[in-house]
């Protein structure tokens, strides 16, 4: 378990922390120069000295690392806070956004690839949360942005199967088909139908997403869904993450538990 | 052929199984318990056993205990209108060394962790309300750890016991007593500015 190369300097935010041993933790780290990377952080849980509070999710902070010989995770050797998103702390409806956010950025990406695009949009949504209450349609438009940059775009203004215009305006609802990457016409919905329980969305819902789609997280502050269309997105992007990943995120499950005493 | 006997590598791999065991560790300690003789080993196999069968919870703190209710629980002297909430058995124990809590507990088992799927059903929340309901407190103290996961439990029992009356406090955070504040770290130097009090 011996160092070998020099040190690498890092800008990442922790996306997650597991306890090793009697003493010591394994970070999961989010960085700009390497993407995703899994550091340990020798005697971080016994002595506050080395690594103070830093190893704690969602902060940005710069790191020195060192590449190990035969060994995947590389050795933490000093951390320095850029950011500590404090305010996410003070509120259970952030924590839980925060964590689904950077649970879902650890799900989309492999392993020491770098996503600026991620990388940037994460720390975007950490610190509107850190500021600002926690709010559906930013959690959406961070979900669209996430699968973007993760080169996944769900289809909201054409047919995901035939291209064509989808059609049912006014009252009328689409059929989102995970499978088929977005929602379908009404002549693909009937013709061959996506399994039971397929989500359904109200055109309005569709052009909310796809006004997220374009627009990020400034577009999620301008024009927030009705809570009607909040529920709608929330159930399609989730199944559309959900076949994109093969699981549903452990945040995922926690946000939904707690969503309702949550307003 | 088998290195060494199977009963030796049946002790080894059960020993392993502990938290914090590696495999070397376990070899070590299953040929200390041999090289000890037949009188330690019953010795540790009873006392494995007796702790296992004699130790529950209390039905009152959640605390592990062989009696019920736990000594904390029972003894006339202390406050039970006063809880302190705290995350596990050696957090209680912890408090429990300074001699400055006078008041009773309740030991949640664990804490809420968004990243992990933890959720309020997987920890001792029902069994607190349901006590408070029995019983009602005055002040509850969250006593929970000061990382995300300890935040996110306290400010979720916040959520469901300030309507119900009940003063909720949660313990100070900051600079170490003895400390230099040199040498303090952002995060917690931050925090101790951000709960910092009048004198």
């Amino acid at each position: 378990m011996t160092a070998v190369s020099d040190p690498l300097k890092l800008t990442g935010v922790v996306l997650r922390t597991v306890d090793y041993g009697e003493s010591d933790r394994v970070v999961a780290l989010f960085t700009e120069e390497r993407g995703k990377v899994s550091a340990f952080a020798r005697g971080a849980r016994a002595s506050r000295r080395r690594f103070g509070g830093a190893l704690e999710p969602f902060t940005l902070l710069r790191a020195e690392a060192r590449e190990r010989r035969s060994a995947d995770l590389l050795a933490l050797e000093s951390v320095s806070v850029v950011r500590g998103f404090g305010g996410i702390r003070g509120d259970l409806a952030r924590i839980a956004c925060a964590s689904y956010a950077c649970d879902l950025a650890r799900a989309l990406v492999r392993d020491a690839e770098p996503h600026p695009q991620l990388m940037a949009l994460l720390v975007e949504i950490l610190g509107r949360l850190d500021i600002e209450p926690a709010r559906p349609t930013q959690l959406r438009a961070y979900e669209l942005g996430a699968l973007q940059a993760a080169g996944l775009m769900p289809r909201f203004s054409n047919c995901a199967r035939c291209g064509g215009a989808l059609g049912a305006s006014g009252s009328g609802r689409l059929t989102f088909d995970p499978a088929e990457g977005g929602a379908l016409c009404e002549a693909c919905a009937s013709a061959a139908p996506p399994g039971a329980g397929a989500p359904r969305l109200a055109r309005a819902t569709a052009d909310a997403l796809a006004r997220l789609q374009a627009g990020g997280l400034a577009a999620a502050a301008a024009h927030p869904m009705s809570p009607g269309e909040g529920v709608e997105a929330r159930e399609a992007l989730s199944r559309f993450i959900e076949h994109h990943l093969g699981r549903r995120l452990a945040s995922r499950k926690f946000l939904d538990e707690i969503g309702p005493l949550l307003g | 052929m088998a290195v060494v006997a199977d009963p030796i590598a049946r002790l080894v791999k059960e020993l392993a199984r502990l938290p914090g065991i590696g495999e070397k560790t376990a070899q070590r300690l299953a040929f200390h318990i041999l090289k000890a003789g037949p009188g330690y080993a019953g010795d540790l196999a009873a006392a494995i056993t007796g702790a296992v069968s004699d130790v529950r919870l209390c039905s009152s703190c959640q605390t592990l205990t062989d009696r019920d209710p736990c000594p904390i629980c029972s003894d006339p002297a202390r406050d039970a209108r006063t809880i302190c909430v705290v995350e596990g058995v050696p957090d209680l124990v912890a408090i429990e060394r300074t001699h400055e809590y006078r008041g009773h507990y309740h030991v949640l088992h664990g804490a809420l962790s968004p990243l992990d799927g933890v959720g309020p059903g997987d920890i001792k929340v029902r069994e607190l309300m349901l006590r408070l309901e029995r019983a009602p407190a005055e002040e509850v103290v969250l006593a929970t750890n000061p990382d995300v996961e300890g935040e996110a439990t306290a400010l979720y029992l916040q959520r469901l016991l300030k309507p119900l009356g009940i003063r909720v406090t949660r313990i100070a955070q900051g600079v170490p007593v003895g400390g230099d504040l040199e040498y303090a770290d952002q995060v917690t130097l931050a925090r101790a500015l951000a709960g910092r009090r009048e004198l």
